[in-house]
């Protein structure tokens, strides 16, 4: 409601633009005020202070004359758009009356600012139920408009009655999340004008405050929007006081809010295309990803290496005419079918970027006449896909073939695809077809729904008014140096996002048409350039590692979306069908770190997805005979187990799974990768409604499932870690030493949290039913659980008995181009000491200062010469490890080995998709390892130890809310604090 | 290729079996057979003349009562040399009587020009409904032809890798080599090549060992094949590996 215009902010006074309807490619999220705004509750809020007040005034003047409330004025001036205590004392103090503070206890009839609070409150609720609320005629169509359009929207309302009015008015299904009095209180958020609740309702929703709209008819509530930062703001004027809206801070004032009601979805008229090339390409070797000429084998892995992704959509680089040697596929995150596979598994959408040709009849292919040059580049910089291809076809006829395509980074919902063709020599018709005529359906097994909706421009280059068509079949005449241009635009909505996917796709599509390829693709890299702000590492003397470390952040930036927090990273992101989209313990061991350090945005959303899939792990505890939380080893969009039961293996034996039993460290993993984020970014409400839930309940987890024994001491037994050359054994090294950690963070956490949020601790705490016995029990058992540690040797053992194994030295073996399991078959290995990937090395790198450097080194002789390197997450680990202990060559040679897995790929394991946890375990060699990277509450300080040909390796990363530039060289370190613009 | 089936007949003790073979897969062919016995001074001139429109040469592997050192004589190693078309060669110490079709071998290390040469291989593994055997030795150096495919290096969770690898090994094979409608299926040897076909053929049962030869012999060359000739409990396809 609106508020006095006394002591308006002194804003230039600029007449107020004419207002547009909201663009749904540019703005994500529309948040809104509730009284005034969306409903007109204001009488009743009036009504109910005025009863509150009068009586209050009336009972102390004694039976004498009193100045009543004044419904109008005083409501305006003192209460409207104010938390409920802060509208009594700022009444209560305009009248010079000062009460005792009070509390949540207070009797029905004190006079404590509470009390009389609690009391306004239910005058209002009587009133609610016996009048029911006034919904403004232009909320219901701008809220379905804007949903229908996929813009999400929010509720932000100083009222702890928020949302018993949308119920009462019916809104409650069109705002996806509601920030209220009640959480405002919970997690210590200022009310308006200060941008708190504005701000907090995007950190849930994902979305930069540049892609908002806010809605308010508040004066103070203009002004918190515009401190949030919003890219509009929105003055919703229904008393006539639009100029003060404006002058407060509103980009714009309506007094009808459907003045900015999405357009409905119309053909529009296409702009110009573009010249080619739609975007300036990148030349500089260290940002591009190059394959040149073709070879017909390795097609899948090419197409894995140079796919394009906005953590939305993933879509793989395949040939645009498509060929039988092609495996295309794009994917939308979240989405999953059973289909045939025993496990659910990314649903493939349509091929939108195919696009054959024909020339005369003849259809343009790799496959017949003489490649004459074919060059495709990953242009990481920007995010473009590149591809050049001149082509002499079987009767001599050249096409030069040129295309660019995106994932667009700016609209998650969007695929853009630009193609230059022309005839160097030949006159004739040229016929495109595509597979993707039209809006195309996709329903997954479990009832998701993908739409996916398209549409295209063709024009010649003489003359670039667009020909919108359709595409499934155009035929035009082409004359010897003629060019051709087409455009073309898939917009695909997911059931998993968007209520009516159909609507989403088309109005997605049409503003994507009336904005133009030229307009998507600057702001795409406009985009792009503002990611890599944030996640560029920069090494200087080594363009391999330079490449490799760009490849590594890029994929990993492509492959997150902070605005979708029901979806995680697979272990091949988007970029191929291997690993099915299943999510792994590796996305918070090794993904997670960049994004915590570089885009805490994108780690907040994927701790969210196993926040959503708590539940599951929940039930997996119980069905496993343990409490609280035991998460999936593998998880698609439920979090339940997708983990298949068995394999037919090398051989064509088949090999029971137990792995979904056994690998039991995922829960402290994922409680791990919590307390990464929470350390890094200091984000307390993230903790209090979701990461706290999560640390609490895999402790719950560790605490029944460590049994004392006789020994005096906690065993795990039955387990398997990281090394998966050893199942079921007991007392694994990293399980234990997880578990141990957990259970510490969770009677840690259970402190601090009684200490810092003692208002809203005790329902979360009351919720889980926790007392202090059970936390007592999380630190003894912490404290006895076994650690394997021999204070002689300083050695830890891996598990039970593994000193006692055969040890086999892995240079006896005649080869090791293969995995040793393969090699000498997993039961010869089981009885060696030889194992797959890092597991007490692992531990120790994540508790690194808990060992002493003795320990550190002496683990590091001993298990480093017997790791097989079976997984690709162990050369990154053992590059880390050995640069901090000064081990040059060697770091350097594991992080060679890292830095090929997907680039220099010639063993067909990429072809199903890049590897994203080795790519995350790179950057974290880099950056802990070779930069010597720690962080504390001094802040962030390195201990470089470069290779020796790096000149420099160079990173931002954000600690604390704060972004820091990092630089490791020969001569030194620095650490500059990035200054913010005012 | 349509031509006959060319057996050659050298009045030896391997006769009886290259018959065998041979007389199996002019049928699996519905090819005619034709025998060239005996064939005389310079044989091996006289075979490949007469086999310039075979479509398959069978005959024994040597004359010998002990096998020669490589496990071909000199006029079957001539033939080798210059055969217009994939040669059978039949060991004459197997007993072959009945042979028949069920199993094929095919020892492969990755590469596209192997996939290239095994064209006859899959069109008799296809006309005598067989099973195709493909078996990459983990012990093979890497062919450095490009679009070639090594074992894999990493098997993070194999009931994930194994299957994706493995399908990708069969694309790229049936990427070079037509194997619509054939059963097939990889296994991975742990040793050297010539010992894991060897000892791969003995466990499978296999029928017969396709091969792709590079065409060279000497000392240092074709040790894979030398060996498996030697010692192949079953005949042997050999065809020439175009040059990549």
């Amino acid at each position: 409601m609106a508020a006095s215009t006394e002591d308006a902010p002194t804003l230039t006074a600029t007449p107020p633009p004419i207002p547009t309807p909201i663009d749904p490619i540019r703005f994500q999220a529309a948040v809104f005020d509730l009284d005034g705004v969306l409903t007109g509750t204001a009488e009743l809020h009036a009504a109910a202070w005025k009863q509150l007040f009068d009586a209050f005034l009336k009972k102390r003047a004694g039976g004498g004359d009193f100045k009543p409330f004044d419904a109008v004025s005083d409501y305006q001036t003192y209460v409207d758009g104010r938390p409920r205590a802060d509208g009594v004392r700022t009444f209560l103090t305009s009248r010079g009356i000062t009460l005792p503070e009070g509390g949540p206890g207070d009797a029905a009839d004190a006079d404590t600012v509470q009390a009389l609070g609690a009391r306004k409150d239910d005058y209002f609720l009587e009133r609610l139920a016996s009048d029911g609320v006034k919904v403004f005629p232009d909320a219901l169509p701008l809220l379905a408009g804007l949903r229908a359009a996929g813009v999400k929207t929010a509720l932000v309302s100083s009222s702890r009655n928020a949302k018993a009015v949308l119920e009462a008015g019916g809104l409650t299904a069109l705002i996806d999340i509601v920030v209220d009095g009640v959480e405002g209180a919970r997690f210590g958020l200022a009310g308006k004008p200060a941008p708190d609740t504005f701000g907090r309702a995007l950190q849930v929703l994902g979305v930069e405050p540049a892609r908002a709209v806010g809605f308010e008819d508040a004066l103070v509530g203009v002004e918190a929007i515009r401190a949030a930062g919003y890219g509009l703001v929105v003055g919703v004027d229904r008393v006539g006081h639009a100029a003060a809206l404006v002058a407060h801070g509103a980009h714009v004032a309506v007094t009808d809010m459907m003045t900015l009601a999405v357009a409905t979805p119309t053909a529009p008229a296409d702009p110009p295309l573009a010249a080619w090339p739609p975007a300036p390409p990148t030349f500089d070797v260290d940002w591009m990803v190059v394959e040149d000429g073709f070879v017909l084998t390795r097609e899948h892995e090419i197409e894995s290496m140079l796919s394009i992704s906005n953590g939305h959509l993933g879509s793989r680089a395949s040939l645009a005419e498509g060929e039988p040697i092609s495996a295309p596929a794009t994917f939308v995150a979240g989405l999953f079918d059973t289909g045939p596979r025993p496990s659910p598994t990314l649903a493939p959408l349509p091929n939108w970027s195919h696009l054959a040709t024909f020339i005369e009849g003849t259809p343009l292919t790799l496959r017949e006449g003489r490649i004459l040059a074919h060059r495709r580049t990953l242009d990481m910089r920007q995010g473009l896909l590149w591809r050049d291809w001149l082509h002499e076809g079987p009767v001599g006829r050249i096409t030069h073939f040129q295309e660019c395509r995106l994932a667009c980074a700016y609209d998650r919902r969007l695929l853009l695809q630009s193609v230059a063709l022309s005839s160097q020599n030949y006159a004739g018709a040229l016929t495109f077809k595509t597979e993707l005529g039209e809006a195309t359906d996709v329903r997954t097994t479990s009832g998701g729904l993908a739409v996916v909706d398209a549409a295209a421009a063709w024009a010649t280059a003489s003359d670039l008014t667009a020909q919108p068509a359709r595409l499934a079949d155009v035929t035009l005449h082409t004359e010897p140096g003629q060019s051709h241009r087409i455009d073309r635009l898939a917009a695909v909505a997911a059931s998993s996002q968007d209520g009516q996917p159909a609507v989403v796709a088309a109005a997605h599509l049409a503003a994507a048409r009336a904005h133009g390829l030229t307009e998507l693709v600057a702001r795409h890299r406009e985009t792009w350039a503002e990611r890599w702000q944030g996640g560029d590492i920069r090494v200087a003397g080594d363009t391999e590692a330079q490449v490799a470390l760009r490849f590594a952040a890029y994929q990993l930036m492509s492959a997150a979306d902070p605005s979708d927090p029901r979806v995680s990273i697979g272990a091949r992101a988007m970029t191929g069908v291997t690993y099915s989209g299943h999510v792994f313990w590796d996305t918070e061991i090794y993904m997670l770190p960049f994004f915590a350090l570089t885009w805490p945005a994108a780690a907040r959303a994927l701790l969210m997805y196993r926040h959503h899939t708590l539940p599951a792990a929940r039930a997996k505890a119980t069905q496993h005979g343990a409490r609280g939380a035991y998460y999936a080893w593998e998880s698609a969009d439920t979090g339940e187990d997708v983990t298949p039961a068995s394999v037919i293996g090398p051989g064509g034996i088949v090999i029971e799974i137990k792995l979904a039993h056994q690998e039991q460290h995922i829960s402290a993993d994922v409680a791990f990768g919590v307390c990464t984020y929470w350390q890094a970014t200091g984000d307390d409400a993230f903790m209090l409604e979701a990461g706290a839930e999560i640390v609490i309940e895999t402790a719950r987890f560790w605490a029944s499932r460590a049994a004392l024994e006789a020994d005096g001491k906690r065993h795990i037994r039955g387990v398997t870690g990281p090394d998966e050359y050893h199942t079921g054994v007991d007392d694994d090294a990293y399980t234990n030493g997880m578990a141990r950690w957990n259970l510490r963070a969770a009677a840690a956490l259970v402190g601090q949290m009684a200490a810092r949020w003692p208002d809203a601790w005790p329902d979360l705490r009351t919720q889980l039913k926790l007392d202090d016995a059970e936390v007592a029990d999380w630190s003894a058992a912490a404290r006895d659980i076994y650690d394997g540690l021999d204070p002689k040797t300083g050695l830890i053992e891996q598990f039970e008995g593994y000193f006692g194994l055969t040890d086999l030295p892995l240079s006896r073996l005649v080869s090791r181009a293969i995995p040793v399991d393969v090699l000498l078959g997993l039961d010869r290995v089981v009885r060696t000491t030889i194992i797959k990937q890092p597991d007490v090395l692992l531990l120790i790198w994540l508790f690194w200062n808990d060992y002493p450097p003795e320990v550190r080194e002496a683990n590091f002789r001993y298990y480093e010469p017997r790791c097989a390197q079976g997984s690709s997450l162990s050369p990154c680990i053992h590059a880390l490890y050995a640069a901090r202990l000064g081990e040059a060559e060697l770091a350097r040679k594991y992080f060679r080995q890292a830095s090929e897995i997907d680039l220099s790929n010639n063993r067909g394991d990429a072809a199903g998709g890049i590897h994203a946890a080795a790519l995350g375990g790179l950057w974290q060699a880099a950056v802990f390892g070779f930069a010597g990277l720690t962080l504390g509450d001094d802040g962030p300080k390195l201990d470089p130890r470069l290779p020796p040909d790096w000149g420099e390796l160079a990173f931002r990363i954000r600690w604390r809310g704060k972004d820091y530039d990092l630089c490791a060289s020969p001569q030194g370190s620095s650490v500059t604090p990035v200054e913010t613009a005012p | 290729m349509t031509g006959p089936v060319l057996l050659i007949q050298d009045g030896s003790r391997g006769d009886a079996g290259a018959l065998a073979v041979a007389r199996r897969l002019a049928d699996l062919h519905g090819a005619q057979l034709q025998t060239l016995a005996a064939p005389g001074a310079e044989p091996a001139s006289i075979i490949l003349e007469a086999a310039a429109q075979a479509r398959l040469i069978v005959m024994p592997a040597h004359n010998e009562d002990t096998p020669p050192a490589d496990g071909v004589g000199a006029v079957t190693l001539e033939v080798l040399h210059a055969a217009p078309c994939a040669v059978v060669l039949v060991e004459p110490t197997l007993a072959l009587e009945g042979w028949t079709l069920k199993r094929l071998l095919v020892p492969h290390d990755g590469s596209p020009a192997v996939s290239g040469a095994l064209t006859p291989a899959a069109d008799l593994a296809r006309a005598a409904r067989a099973e195709l055997i493909v078996l990459q030795a983990a012990g093979a150096e890497a062919a450095d032809e490009a679009g070639a495919i090594a074992p894999p290096l990493y098997m993070d969770q194999m009931h994930h890798e194994w299957p994706a690898w493995s399908a990708e090994f069969l694309h790229r094979l049936r990427m070079v080599c037509p194997l619509a409608d054939l059963s097939v299926r990889l296994l991975i040897g742990q040793g050297a090549p010539a010992d894991e076909a060897l000892s791969a053929a003995r466990a499978e049962h296999a029928d017969l060992i396709a091969l792709a030869w590079r065409g060279q012999w000497g000392p240092a060359c074709a040790p894979t094949l030398k060996a498996i000739l030697r010692a192949a409990p079953c005949p042997v396809l050999v065809t020439r590996r175009p040059a990549p």
